[in-house]
C-alpha cells in the first residue's frame, strides 16, 4: 500500500516530466519524422510474416528462374488430343520424304497425326524455334493405340524410318510418310489399354532386329523384324519377309504383364540364333520359353543374317511366385537389369517387384532366385510406401516407384543386388502419383518423369530433384513413349512436351538459362515478386521486411552495450579521479586511436561470422567515443552544489555516483545511444559487405553483400536500391531522433 | 553565557597550484584561509563578511567538512571533526547542514522535491516507513514556509521559483534536525523583494529552535540584519570581529570602515564620507609579507604595515581588530592619504 | 610560449606511447586470429622454402610466444615488414606504392569537403535560414547516413556504366585513352596523372558527398557562434560592408573547429577507407588490407593495420598541435 503510493507519486512526477519533454520534442519536425520512420520499421519487423508472401528462405521455383524456351498452342479439336502422346522426332528421312528433320509429333486414336517442324541450325547445331503454328497433318489408321519409331541405329545404307503402330486388332508398319506399308491382323484382340504396362511390349532394337510382342489371355505372339532395308548394288530393296519370324505361345495361365524378351544376336550356330528367351508372367508363375531363330541361307552368302525360321518355343524354366520365406506374392512388374560390364542386350537378371514390397531377382539363364530384398530406403519414416512398379532405364539401373496416399517414392535399384542404390540413399519423394514412365536421358544425365500433381521432374542420378516444372493448366498426357526427350546432342537443347488438360500443346526446354535475379513482376508459377528476387531466387521484399528485425536488434543491442559501457567508464573515471581516471583515459585514448573498421574486421575474422560476434565487435570499438563526453559532464557535475549538499547529508561515494550523478548523465547517454544505433546499422552493413557478416542472418547488409559477390551490381537495380534505401532511412531516422532529443536536453539549441 | 557549540581554532587552508610535469619551480600557494578562529555559541548567528576571495566560503566549507584544512582544528562536541572518519563522521554529518548560494544548483534537477528532501533521511536511516518520511518532508516544507507541503512534493526544481527553491533547501537542511547550519550567501541570488522573506524565515527558525547559524555574505547590510556577531574577513584572515551593533556603528579596521562607508544610505541629510579603497583586491597567490590590506590601505605606514602581520587585539569589549595603528587612526594621528599608490598592484 | 612547447612535447610523447601500445595490441589481435602463423606460412605455395625460412626467422615463428612478441615489436617499429605471402614482394614496397594513392583519394576528398563546408557554411550562416539552409540539412543528412559503398555502387552504375563518364574501377588502366592517346604501360607523367585523376574522380565525389553535410553544419554552427559575438556587431556598426565582415573577419575566426575537425576527418577517412577502395577496386592501402585478410597474408595484414593506425595517430597528433596553437586554453592540461 505504501509502496504503491510511492510508485504512484514518483510515476506522476516522472510522467509529467516526460510529457514536458515530449512537448519540446514535438516541436522539432525532424524529430517527428525520425520517430515516424522508426515506428514504421518496428511495425515491419513485428508484423513481418503478415506483410510478406514468402519467408526469407523461400526460393523461386525453377519455372520462374530457369528461362527456357516455352512453346504452346491450343490444338484444334482439343478434346481429341488430350491424351495424345507427344514426341520429338529426330531422324533422317529418305530423299523425297516430306517429314521434316526434327519435328514434334502428336497422334491420337482417331487416326490423326500432326507434325510440327523444328527450325534447326546445321552449323551451330542448335534448335532455333519450334513452329507450333504450322503442322503438317497426316492420317494413320483409326484405333492406333501406340506408335513407335524404330530409329536409325544401323544406318549404313539408305535408312528408311519405320514406324510401328498397333490397334486392338491390327499391327502396322508405316513408312517414313506414315503410310501403311504392311498390315498384320493380330490373332487376338487386345482390349486392355494401360499407360504403364505397354501392350505391346516393344523391345528396343537389338542389333538390327526389332521384337514386338502382344499378349492377351493366355496367348502371346512375338514378332521379330529386321530393321534394315536391304540395298543390293545401291538400289533400294523392299523389306523382305516382314515379319521375319513369328512366335506364338499359348501359356496355360493368363498373362498378367508384358513379357520380357531376350535375344542374343551373337550366339549363332548351325544357322540358328540360339538362347533367345521370352519370359512370360502369368497369374501363377513366371515361365521362361526358349527359342531359336534360323537364318535364311539365301542371304548368308551375301553376308547378311536374315532370320527365317523360328523353332518351336520350349519351356526353359518356371518360377513360382514364392519369396525366400515361402510366402507367395503377386508380381506387379517385371523388368530386367544387368551389371555393368555386360554389353547392352545381355540382360542377366529378371527383377520382379511384388505386392509384398519385395524385389526379387531371378537369374535369367536358369530361373534361380538370386536375391530377395525388401524395398526400403534409408529413411525409416518412408517404410509404409507400397511398391507399384519397376522400370528399366539406360545403364541397367532399375527405377522403382511406390506410393502412399497422394505422394510417390522414387528410388534407384541396383539390379544385381536388389537394393536401393548407395545404401538406400538414392531416393526422393514427389507429390502426386507418377503418370508417365520415367525415362533416363543420357545427354543431360537426368531422369524425367511426371506426376498427377501436374509437375514434371528432372531427377539427378542420385534422385535429387534437379528441377521441377509445373505444367500450367495441369496435364493429361504423360511424358512417355513417343515423348523421347530430344537430347542426343547437347546443342539441340532438352525439351519435353505434353498436352495440357485444356488441350494446349506445351513444349518446354528442360535445361534453360538461369535468369535470376528476377525483376519485379508476376511469373509463371503464379508468384508475384513485388521487388523481384535476388540471384538465388529469394524475394527481395521479404528480405527487406525481415531484415528490419536483425537491423533493429543489432543496432539497438550494439549501441546500448557500447553506450552503457562508455557511460559507466566515464562515470567512474570522472568521479573517482586519480589513477583510476588516468588509467581509464589512457585506455580510452588508445581505443580512440585504433582505426575502427580495420580492427573490427580482424576481430570479426578471428571470432567467426556470427551475429552476436558482430554486435560485440561493434560495441567494443564504439564505447570510447562517449566516455570522454560523459567524463567531462561528470566533472562539471561534481562541482555543483547539489552534490555538496548530498555529501553533507552523508551520502557515500557510491551513492553520490549512482543516485545523484548518474541520472544527470542519463540524457547524454540516451542522446549518444540514438547516434550509436545510427552508426551501428551502417557499421553492420559495412562489415557484412566486406564479407564479415553472418551468412545465416537476414540483414540488409548481407543483401548487398550477395549482390556484390554474385556480380549483379550493374544489372539488378531492384536488388541494389531497396536495401540501401532502408539502411539510409533507418540510420537517418535514429540520427534525426538524436538531434531532436539534443534540442530537448540542450535548451540552447532550440530555435528561437 | 550560551554554550559553545563549535570552536574553530587557527584554521588554515592552503591550495597548491599544479605546475605540470616539466616545471622546476616550487608550486605557487594560495592561502585561502590563513589562521581563522572563532567560537559559535548556541542560538547565535555569526555573520562572516568579506569580498569575493576573502576565504569566507572556504571557511564555511571546511567547517562542514566538505574540505579538509591544511592546519588547525574544528572542535564539535569535544571532537576535532577534521580528523573524523567512518561512523563518527556520519554522526557529525547529521549535526550540521549547509544552505548554498545558488538555489537552483543546490537541488538535483533530476530529483523531485520529495526525493531531495528525503535524501538526508535515507542516508541517515531516519524514518522507517514511507509514510513517516512523507510526514517529515511535509513538516519540513511547512516549517520553511511552503504551505501546503504536499503540493510541492512531486514538483521539480525548475517548476518552482527561486525563493521557493531556497526554502526547499532550508527545509532539506532542517529535516534531520542539525545542531547548527552554515548558510553561504543564501539570498544573494534571490530577487531583492524575496530576500526579506527568506531572511526572516531563518531568523524565525533560529528563535524557534535555538539554532546557531554561520551566515556567510558579502553584503554587510544583510549581515547586520541577520547576525548577532560579525566577523570581517580579508584575504583569508579575520580583520575585525565583534557584536553586530559595535561593528556597524563603530567600525575600527580601515577595511571595515571602507566597506561600511560604501553602503549607500538613503538619507540625504546624513553626512557621508566615503573612505576609498584603492585598487583591486590583490591576487591571493604568493602574498607579500605584512598586513594583507597594506596595498590598499589609505593609512598604510611603510616599515610596519609591510613587514609585520597584525594580530587580532581586543580594542573594545568583545570587539577585536587586527591592525597595527587602530588607536592612532582613531585619534587622528595618522591621516588618510589620498594619493593613489600604484606600486602595489600585483 | 613555454606552455606551448611543453604541451607539444607531452602530446608527442603521448602519441608515441599510444602508437607503441597499439602495435602491441595488433600483435595480440593477430594472435587471436591465428595463434600459429606457421600454418599460414605453409599454406602459401608461391613462397620458396628459403623465403619461408627467412620469414620464419624474421618474425620468430619458431620461438616461444614472448620472444616472438619482442621480435615483432622490434620489427614493426623499425618498419621491417617482411615479404608478402601472396605477392611475394617486400611488404614495404607494396605499402610505398599504395599509401600515396590512399592519401590522394582521402586527402583530396576531405579537402574538397571542407572547402565546400567553409564556403557553403559561411553563406548559410550569413543568410540565416532560407532554402539553402533547409535543403542543405536535408540533403546532407541523407547522404551522411548512406552506406558509402552503396552510394559508390549507384554512382558506378549511373556514371560509369550507363553514362560512361568515368571508368568502372581501378586506380589506372593501361588500356585507357586519355586525350586520344592510349595510356600504355609506361606512360609519360602528365598522361599518367590525368589517367589517375580520372580514375580517382568518382570515388572522390562519392566520399565528398557523404561528408559535406558534416562540414557545412560545423562551419555553420561555428559561424553562428562567431556572428553572435559583440565584436561583429561593432564591426557592422562601424560601417564595414556585411559581406566583408562575414568573409574577412567572422569566417576566419570560425575556422578553428573546422581546421581541427579536418585533420581528425582525415584520420577517420583513412581508417574507413577499406569500403570505398573495395567497391571501386581502387588499389590503395584499404583494399590491400581486406584482400590480405581474405588471403591470410599475415605480414600484409600486420603491416597495413599498423600503417593505418600510424596514419590515424599522426593526424590526431597534428590536430592536437594545431588546436593547441590556436586555442591557448587547451595548453593548461
Amino acid at each position: 500500500m505504501a509502496q504503491s503510493k510511492k510508485w504512484k507519486e514518483s510515476r506522476r512526477a516522472f510522467r509529467r516530466s516526460l510529457k514536458n519533454g515530449w512537448q519540446t520534442y514535438k516541436r522539432s519536425k525532424i524529430g517527428l519524422v525520425g520517430l515516424g520512420i522508426i515506428i514504421m520499421f518496428v511495425v515491419m519487423a513485428v508484423f513481418a510474416p503478415f506483410i510478406t508472401p514468402y519467408t526469407p528462405y523461400y526460393t523461386a521455383p525453377s519455372v520462374d528462374i530457369i528461362r527456357g524456351d516455352i512453346y504452346n498452342i491450343t490444338l484444334q479439336n482439343s478434346a481429341s488430343w488430350i491424351y495424345a502422346p507427344v514426341g520429338i522426332m529426330n531422324y533422317v528421312t529418305a530423299p523425297g520424304a516430306n517429314i521434316n528433320l526434327t519435328s514434334v509429333l502428336i497422334y491420337n486414336d482417331i487416326g490423326q497425326v500432326q507434325i510440327f517442324p523444328v527450325g534447326y541450325n546445321y552449323t551451330s547445331q542448335k534448335i532455333l524455334k519450334i513452329y507450333l503454328k504450322s503442322p503438317t497433318n497426316y492420317s494413320i489408321p483409326k484405333g492406333i493405340t501406340s506408335l513407335y519409331e524404330t530409329g536409325t541405329y544401323m544406318a549404313s545404307f539408305m535408312n528408311a524410318n519405320t514406324f510401328i503402330a498397333n490397334s486392338s486388332r491390327n499391327f502396322y508398319i508405316l513408312d517414313s510418310n506414315l503410310k501403311v506399308y504392311r498390315n498384320f491382323s493380330l490373332p487376338f484382340t487386345i482390349q486392355e489399354k494401360s499407360i504403364f504396362y505397354n501392350n505391346p511390349f516393344i523391345m528396343p532394337s537389338v542389333g538390327q532386329y526389332s521384337l514386338i510382342s502382344f499378349s492377351h489371355g493366355n496367348e502371346t505372339i512375338l514378332y521379330i523384324f529386321y530393321n534394315r532395308q536391304l540395298n543390293y548394288f545401291g538400289m533400294p530393296q523392299p523389306i523382305h519377309k516382314i515379319p521375319l519370324a513369328k512366335l506364338y505361345i499359348n501359356t496355360s495361365e493368363r498373362v498378367i504383364n508384358s513379357p520380357l524378351i531376350y535375344l542374343n544376336p551373337n550366339d549363332v550356330s548351325n544357322g540358328y540364333l540360339n538362347t533367345s528367351q521370352i519370359i512370360i508372367p502369368t497369374n501363377n508363375s513366371l515361365v521362361s520359353y526358349g527359342f531359336n531363330i534360323k537364318m535364311d541361307p539365301g542371304y548368308e552368302a551375301l553376308g547378311f543374317n536374315v532370320p527365317q525360321v523360328v523353332s518351336e518355343p520350349y519351356v526353359k524354366w518356371i518360377v513360382n511366385y514364392t519369396d525366400d520365406h515361402g510366402q507367395s506374392y503377386l508380381p506387379l512388374s517385371i523388368t530386367y537389369g544387368y551389371d555393368w560390364g555386360d554389353s547392352p542386350g545381355i540382360q542377366s537378371t529378371v527383377v520382379v517387384g511384388t505386392n509384398t514390397n519385395e524385389i526379387i531377382g531371378y537369374s535369367r539363364a536358369d530361373g534361380k532366385m538370386v536375391y530377395d530384398k525388401y524395398f526400403v530406403v534409408s529413411n525409416p519414416s518412408l517404410k509404409d510406401y507400397k511398391l507399384q512398379a519397376l522400370y528399366p532405364t539406360n545403364g541397367g539401373i532399375i527405377f522403382a516407384y511406390a506410393t502412399l496416399g497422394d505422394r510417390s517414392l522414387v528410388a534407384l535399384i541396383n539390379p544385381s543386388k536388389g537394393t536401393v542404390q548407395s545404401n538406400g540413399t538414392f531416393y526422393n519423394v514427389l507429390e502426386g502419383a507418377l503418370n508417365s514412365i520415367p525415362t533416363y536421358d543420357v545427354g543431360s544425365s537426368r531422369y524425367i518423369t511426371s506426376t498427377t500433381a501436374g509437375d514434371v521432374y528432372l531427377l539427378q542420378p542420385n534422385m535429387v530433384i534437379n528441377q521441377t516444372f509445373s505444367i500450367i493448366g495441369g496435364m493429361k498426357t504423360p511424358i512417355n513413349g513417343l515423348g523421347n526427350i530430344l537430347s542426343y546432342t547437347a546443342q539441340m537443347g532438352y525439351y519435353y512436351g505434353t498436352i495440357t488438360n485444356s488441350g494446349q500443346l506445351y513444349m518446354q526446354e528442360t535445361i534453360g538459362t538461369n535468369i535470376a535475379p528476377l525483376p519485379p513482376g508476376k511469373y509463371p508459377s503464379e508468384n508475384t515478386y513485388i521487388l523481384g528476387t535476388d540471384a538465388y531466387g529469394r524475394d527481395i521484399w521479404t528480405w527487406l521486411v525481415y531484415g528490419s528485425r536483425a537491423e533493429l536488434v543489432v543496432g539497438i543491442v550494439a549501441a546500448l552495450s557500447s553506450v552503457l559501457l562508455g557511460t559507466f567508464l566515464g562515470l567512474i573515471s570522472g568521479f573517482y579521479g586519480g589513477w583510476v581516471d588516468s588509467l581509464i583515459m589512457r585506455i580510452t585514448d588508445i581505443f580512440l586511436s585504433l582505426p575502427g573498421l580495420v580492427i573490427m574486421l580482424i576481430l570479426a575474422a578471428s571470432l567467426g561470422p556470427n551475429i552476436w560476434n558482430i554486435i560485440f565487435v561493434i560495441a567494443i570499438l564504439s564505447w570510447s567515443g562517449i566516455t570522454r563526453i560523459i567524463r567531462a559532464q561528470v566533472l562539471s557535475l561534481k562541482t555543483r552544489a547539489f552534490i555538496d549538499a548530498a555529501r553533507i547529508s552523508g551520502a557515500s561515494k557510491y551513492r553520490l555516483m549512482m543516485v545523484h550523478i548518474f541520472p544527470n548523465v542519463l540524457p547524454l547517454t540516451f542522446l549518444y545511444m540514438s547516434f550509436g544505433v545510427s552508426g551501428a546499422i551502417i557499421t553492420e552493413a559495412s562489415l557484412a559487405f566486406l564479407g564479415m557478416g553472418d551468412p545465416h542472418a537476414v540483414t540488409w547488409g548481407m543483401m548487398l553483400q550477395y549482390l556484390w559477390t554474385t556480380g549483379h551490381v550493374l544489372d539488378a537495380p531492384w536488388w541494389l536500391l531497396p536495401p540501401g534505401i532502408t539502411i539510409t532511412l533507418l540510420s537517418l531516422a535514429f540520427y534525426l531522433v538524436g538531434r531532436a532529443f539534443d534540442e530537448v536536453i540542450n535548451p540552447r539549441l532550440r530555435r528561437r | 553565557m550560551a554554550e559553545v557549540i563549535l570552536k574553530v581554532e587557527n584554521l588554515k587552508k592552503y591550495y597548491e597550484l599544479s605546475r605540470g610535469l616539466l616545471s622546476f619551480k616550487k608550486p605557487d600557494v594560495v592561502k585561502a584561509v590563513d589562521g581563522v578562529s572563532f567560537d559559535l555559541h548556541e542560538g547565535e548567528i555569526i555573520g562572516l563578511v568579506g569580498e569575493t576571495g576573502c576565504g569566507k566560503t572556504t571557511t564555511g566549507r571546511v567547517v562542514v567538512k566538505l574540505e579538509n584544512p591544511t592546519a588547525g582544528s574544528v572542535i564539535f562536541k569535544g571532537q576535532d571533526i577534521t580528523k573524523l572518519e567512518g561512523d563518527a563522521l556520519r554522526e557529525f554529518r547529521r549535526s550540521v547542514q549547509m544552505i548554498f548560494q545558488d538555489p537552483f544548483e543546490s537541488l538535483n534537477p533530476r530529483f523531485t522535491i520529495f526525493k531531495t528532501l528525503i535524501e538526508p533521511l535515507i542516508v541517515n536511516g531516519i524514518g522507517e516507513t514511507y509514510e513517516e518520511r512523507v510526514d517529515l518532508a511535509v513538516k519540513a516544507l511547512e516549517e520553511a514556509g511552503l504551505k501546503p507541503g504536499e503540493e510541492y512534493l512531486d514538483r521539480y526544481p525548475h517548476e518552482i521559483s527561486g525563493g521557493q527553491r531556497q526554502r526547499v533547501a532550508i527545509a532539506r537542511a532542517l529535516i534531520i534536525n542539525p545542531k547548527f547550519i552554515v548558510a553561504d550567501e543564501p539570498v544573494s541570488m534571490l530577487d531583492v523583494s524575496i530576500r526579506a522573506g527568506v531572511l526572516n524565515l531563518m531568523l524565525d527558525l533560529k528563535e524557534k529552535y535555538n539554532l546557531p547559524i554561520i551566515f556567510i555574505t558579502h553584503d554587510i547590510a544583510v549581515a547586520r540584519y541577520m547576525s548577532d556577531r560579525i566577523l570581517v574577513m580579508y584575504l583569508g584572515k579575520v580583520v575585525e570581529e565583534g557584536p553586530t551593533e559595535s561593528i556597524i556603528f563603530d567600525p575600527l579596521h580601515p577595511y571595515t570602515r571602507a566597506l561600511l562607508s560604501a553602503v549607500p544610505v538613503p538619507d540625504p541629510e546624513r553626512k557621508h564620507e566615503r573612505i576609498p579603497i584603492k585598487g583591486d583586491i590583490p591576487s591571493p597567490i604568493n602574498l607579500p609579507p605584512g598586513c594583507r590590506f597594506a596595498s590598499r590601505c589609505v593609512y598604510f605606514q611603510k616599515g610596519v604595515c609591510d613587514v609585520k602581520d597584525p594580530e587580532l587585539r581586543e580594542i573594545k569589549k568583545g570587539h577585536f581588530v587586527a591592525c597595527h595603528f587602530v588607536e592612532k587612526i582613531l585619534s587622528g594621528e595618522i591621516k588618510a592619504t589620498r594619493e593613489e599608490k600604484t606600486k602595489h598592484e600585483s | 610560449m613555454a606552455g606551448l612547447a611543453r604541451y607539444y612535447i607531452i602530446r608527442t610523447l603521448e602519441s608515441l606511447v599510444t602508437y607503441v601500445i597499439i602495435v602491441a595490441v595488433v600483435f595480440w589481435l593477430l594472435y587471436l586470429y591465428q595463434p600459429n602463423p606457421l600454418i599460414l606460412l605453409n599454406l602459401n605455395p608461391q613462397l620458396t622454402p628459403s623465403q619461408k625460412e627467412y620469414l620464419a626467422n624474421l618474425f620468430g615463428f619458431n620461438k616461444p610466444l614472448w620472444e616472438r612478441f619482442f621480435i615483432y615489436m622490434w620489427d614493426m617499429l623499425t618498419f621491417n615488414f617482411g615479404i608478402s605471402y601472396y605477392y611475394v614482394q617486400p611488404v614495404r614496397d607494396l605499402l610505398i606504392q599504395r599509401v600515396p594513392r590512399t592519401l590522394l583519394l582521402f586527402g583530396g576528398a576531405t579537402i574538397i569537403a571542407y572547402l565546400i563546408g567553409y564556403f557553403v557554411g559561411t553563406v548559410i550562416a550569413w543568410k540565416r535560414g532560407g532554402v539553402l539552409d533547409g535543403s542543405n540539412v536535408v540533403i546532407g543528412l541523407v547522404f551522411y547516413n548512406m552506406p558509402v559503398y552503396w552510394l559508390g555502387m549507384i554512382f558506378i552504375f549511373l556514371f560509369a556504366f550507363q553514362l560512361h563518364l568515368f571508368p568502372l574501377a581501378n586506380f589506372y588502366d593501361p588500356t585507357d585513352k586519355i586525350l586520344g592517346t592510349v595510356v600504355g604501360n609506361n606512360p609519360p607523367l602528365g598522361i599518367y596523372l590525368l589517367d589517375v585523376l580520372w580514375h580517382t574522380a568518382l570515388p572522390m565525389i562519392v566520399l565528398t558527398l557523404i561528408s559535406f553535410a558534416g562540414t557545412v553544419l560545423l562551419m555553420r554552427t561555428s559561424m553562428l557562434d562567431v556572428l553572435g559575438e559583440n565584436y561583429i556587431d561593432t564591426a557592422i556598426a562601424k560601417g564595414l560592408k556585411e559581406k566583408d565582415v562575414v568573409f574577412k573577419h567572422a569566417a576566419r575566426n570560425a575556422l578553428l573547429p573546422l581546421v581541427t575537425s579536418f585533420v581528425i576527418s582525415m584520420a577517420f577517412a583513412i581508417g574507413g577507407g577499406v569500403l570505398t577502395e573495395t567497391v571501386f577496386s581502387y588499389q590503395g592501402v584499404g583494399l590491400l588490407f581486406i584482400q590480405a585478410l581474405g588471403l591470410l597474408d599475415y605480414p600484409v595484414v600486420e603491416a597495413t593495420t599498423i600503417i593505418i593506425a600510424l596514419l590515424v595517430i599522426i593526424f590526431n597528433w597534428i590536430a592536437d598541435l594545431i588546436y593547441a596553437y590556436l586555442d591557448p586554453r587547451v595548453r593548461v592540461a
